[in-house]
């Protein structure tokens, strides 16, 4: 069995731990996340019959104030980078989030979620959707849409 | 006339009996009722019974009302009813009054807990420190006793301890007796968080060890990082977390760290024999630990799974079983035998090194200033004993003195007086010199130091306006770049243009290189026809939607496209004109099509959409033949404006 740590970042409110709570088997309660700073899930799957377990590293949104700790970011294998389409800021900021991700962890995976798609009208999720590239997901929490395909793309990318 | 009278008399009662049959049976139940109350009244038990629950009301009324006279008539009576009872029965009485008092102390303390506290305190605090006392005093007599019984090796070790750290040999005694119980041990990898291995002792596994290990490492990652936070200089990492009884004791090295779950705190030797065994699990398994990246099926896992496991238990047993001490006894006497053996051996060492440094030095002395000294040494420093004719020599002795040995030096020589006068002389005559000259240096410096100043004043200044210049220059520079980044972006229009169509479509196979999309779709027009088919127009539909979106995604595009050109095409039938105008016929009529989708609309594409018939130019080939079928075909391609980018590029200029 291969066991992997992931990292699931963006700004406060976009929507992580919902992404979170829709898709994993077990999880630590939500205090830790407001007091130390992260929330540790684990998901157990099986990627093209390879067993594996990812330990997922929810950590608590960044604020102008409030910056991540880059010592949660050490060894990780992938991470996800969440923003709210219905704040443009939040996907300004993706291009910092991965910068500071990849500075860490050179040759690790990513994906990134295009969050609350459930707030789109169809026309602009249309205009959206031929803008994205194979690691790019419009998904919605509220709805379960591409929640799955968004983890297990990632796991893919790390283990195979 | 008797019998007639009896008569009578009996009609009179028969009578008596029919008219007054109710009045005579209410008389009897009034003197059964009377009889009944003569019988209570006599009874004092009875009117008793019957007159409580008046007396209650008024007693509790007026105890409601805290009326003054019922409460000092019970007052009265309430020690002597408490202290009777308590002779009589005290099971009774507590339980009655246990039902009042509880409740009242309870919200007794809970309104007034500083008040309870200082009156409570005189009778809990020494009745809980001497029972404290007590407890201690019977634990201090039972080590006690086992320092008097024990004739052990360990007990020699630590009196040998005690002297030497100056602890008590009971609070060692203590610290031995007081080891902590490792219930679980995991090794988890430093960078990753990731656990490797787990071991448990039996019923006290983790209820999910992956998540404990990550957690346990997020939470020492955020106490390091607040730490350094706080003291930059301070690398150190945390060690021990706990959270009531339960400890987290945290050893790392290398590329892992474990952690030990223990029930108390470990004490100092309980530390060191976990590090022990860390380093050693670290030093058998490092090739493991060091290239670890998560793959839990390595071969060495349940090795290491098997160590931490064994020493688990071998504590637990030392735990459990602690006295070993008999083995020891059977050894005391081998054990001192060697103990006194091995500390002659080391004092003769000692002693031998010593009388040999020694030797050395005083022949280094008399090799290299030709003098002859006596050394003695003693703890602290060393003794100089001897005669020299030149005081310059005296310095000399010391520095080759302090080549051998760091400790300070007791100076007993003896030096010719007449010497001592010279050198006082000597440095009486040149003191006056060094003083002139310090004098005059000093000056100097002063004066070098106002010319400094002025010097720096002057630098000052033209920093400050070196730093205006500067900041112009920067602004000047950020323009330039931003106009630089926008003249490349307009002389690369094209260049992006087209890698920007190279990405959306792929994976389109009517896309070509050049930038233009040739939909040579089987059968989009039948020969001769210049309607299209409408449900292959569908295809064409969706990736003109796509092209117009690149082609018009900001304000420079839409400003330099010229024209946006849709071509037909026929198949190589047919005359030339007929196919040119066959050609120009089935471009209209897609122009047409495409003209009238909204996203046409919203762009103004038919400000710049024209249409062109280009005959059976460059027909579709397939296996060396003409496929008719795709020939007859449409092709949507763009034209840039080049005075348009060179007015762009004008403007960005100016």
């Amino acid at each position: 069995m291969i066991r992997k740590k992931i990292l699931l970042i963006g700004d406060f409110g976009v929507g992580k731990t919902s992404l979170i709570r829709r898709y994993i088997d077990n999880t630590f309660s939500d205090n830790y996340l407001t007091t130390i700073g992260v929330k540790i899930s684990k998901k157990r799957l099986s990627i093209d019959t390879i067993e594996c377990e990812i330990l997922i590293w929810d950590i608590e949104g960044a604020t102008p104030i409030k910056k991540i700790p880059h010592s949660y970011f050490k060894g990780a294998s992938g991470a996800i980078f969440v923003c709210d389409v219905s704040r443009g800021q939040t996907i300004d900021d993706l291009y910092e989030h991965i910068n500071s991700f990849l500075i860490v962890n050179p040759d690790a995976k990513y994906v990134i979620a295009y969050n609350k798609i459930d707030m789109l009208s169809n026309q602009q999720k249309e205009s959206l959707k031929i803008k994205l590239s194979g690691n790019e997901f419009m998904t919605s929490a509220k709805n379960d849409e591409n929640v799955k395909n968004l983890f297990e793309t990632l796991a893919k990318e790390m283990i195979l | 006339m008797k019998n007639l009278q009896n008569n009578n008399q009996n009609q009179l009662e028969l009578l008596k009996q029919l008219l007054l049959e109710d009045e005579l049976r209410q008389l009897k139940q009034l003197a059964s009722k009377l009889s009944s109350l003569e019988i209570d009244f006599n009874n004092s038990e009875v009117i008793q019974e019957k007159i409580r629950p008046v007396f209650d009301d008024v007693l509790l009324s007026n105890l409601s009302q805290k009326d003054s006279k019922t409460i000092d008539i019970l007052a009265s009576y309430l020690a002597s009813v408490i202290a009777t009872s308590t002779n009589q029965d005290i099971d009774k009485l507590s339980h009655a009054l246990q039902a009042v008092i509880s409740p009242a102390i309870s919200s007794e303390i809970e309104n007034n807990k500083d008040k309870m506290i200082d009156a409570l305190y005189p009778i809990m605090g020494g009745m809980i420190s001497k029972y404290v006392t007590q407890s201690i005093k019977e634990m201090m007599e039972s080590i006690n006793q086992k320092i008097e019984d024990g004739l052990s090796f360990d007990r020699y070790k630590r009196k040998l301890k005690s002297k030497f750290t100056g602890v008590s040999e009971v609070e060692l005694l203590l610290e031995e007796s007081s080891d902590a119980n490792i219930e679980s041990i995991i090794v988890i990898h430093k960078e990753t968080g990731l656990m490797i291995a787990e071991a448990h002792q039996e019923n006290k596994e983790l209820d999910d060890a992956v998540m404990v290990a990550s957690m346990a490492s997020a939470i020492k990652d955020f106490v390091n990082d607040w730490i350094q936070n706080q003291d930059e200089e301070m690398a150190s990492e945390v060690q021990i977390l706990s959270y009531g009884n339960a400890t987290l004791y945290i050893e790392s090295a290398g590329s892992v760290y474990m952690i030990a779950f223990m029930d108390a705190e470990p004490d100092y030797e309980q530390r060191k024999e976990i590090n022990q065994f860390f380093a050693k699990v670290l030093k058998r398994y490092s090739k493991l630990f060091q290239k670890f990246e998560g793959d839990m099926s390595h071969q060495d896992i349940p090795d290491v799974e098997k160590e931490l496991f064994a020493f688990i238990n071998q504590q637990t047993n030392t735990t459990t079983y602690p006295n070993t001490q008999q083995e020891h006894k059977n050894n005391i006497a081998k054990y001192i035998l060697y103990l006194f053996i091995f500390g002659l051996i080391g004092y003769i060492g000692v002693n031998l090194y010593k009388a040999y440094s020694l030797y050395g030095i005083e022949k280094a002395i008399k090799q290299e200033i030709n003098t002859t000294v006596t050394l003695e040494e003693k703890d602290s420093y060393i003794k100089v004993d001897g005669y020299i004719t030149d005081i310059s020599k005296y310095d000399k002795i010391e520095s080759i003195i302090h080549k051998y040995s760091t400790k300070s030096i007791i100076n007993n020589l003896h030096i010719p007086i007449k010497d001592i006068y010279s050198k006082i002389n000597d440095i009486n005559q040149t003191i006056p010199q060094q003083l002139s000259s310090t004098q005059h240096e000093i000056e100097k410096l002063q004066k070098l130091y106002n010319d400094l100043q002025a010097q720096n004043q002057k630098i000052s200044g033209q920093l400050l306006d070196a730093t205006k210049q500067i900041n112009i220059q920067k602004s000047t520079l950020a323009d330039m770049i931003k106009k630089n980044e926008k003249i490349k972006y307009i002389v690369n229009i094209k260049q992006n243009i087209l890698s920007d169509l190279s990405s959306m479509f792929a994976s389109n196979h009517y896309y070509n290189q050049d930038g233009s999309l040739d939909f040579h779709i089987k059968n989009l027009f039948l020969p001769n026809s210049v309607m299209y088919d409408k449900d292959k127009i569908v295809q064409i539909q969706s990736d003109y939607k796509k092209y117009i979106m690149i082609l018009f995604s900001d304000k420079i595009r839409v400003s330099i496209i010229k024209s946006i050109v849709i071509e037909g095409y026929t198949d190589s039938s047919g005359s030339y004109t007929k196919n040119i105008e066959l050609s120009a016929k089935r471009a209209q009529n897609i122009k047409e099509y495409l003209l009238g989708l909204p996203i046409s609309k919203k762009y103004h594409i038919d400000k710049v959409m024209i249409s062109k018939g280009m005959g059976s130019k460059n027909p579709i080939m397939k296996d060396g033949l003409e496929d008719k079928n795709a020939s007859r075909r449409i092709k949507i391609r763009f034209e840039l404006d080049n005075s348009k980018i060179a007015k762009q590029l004008k403007r960005v200029d100016i």
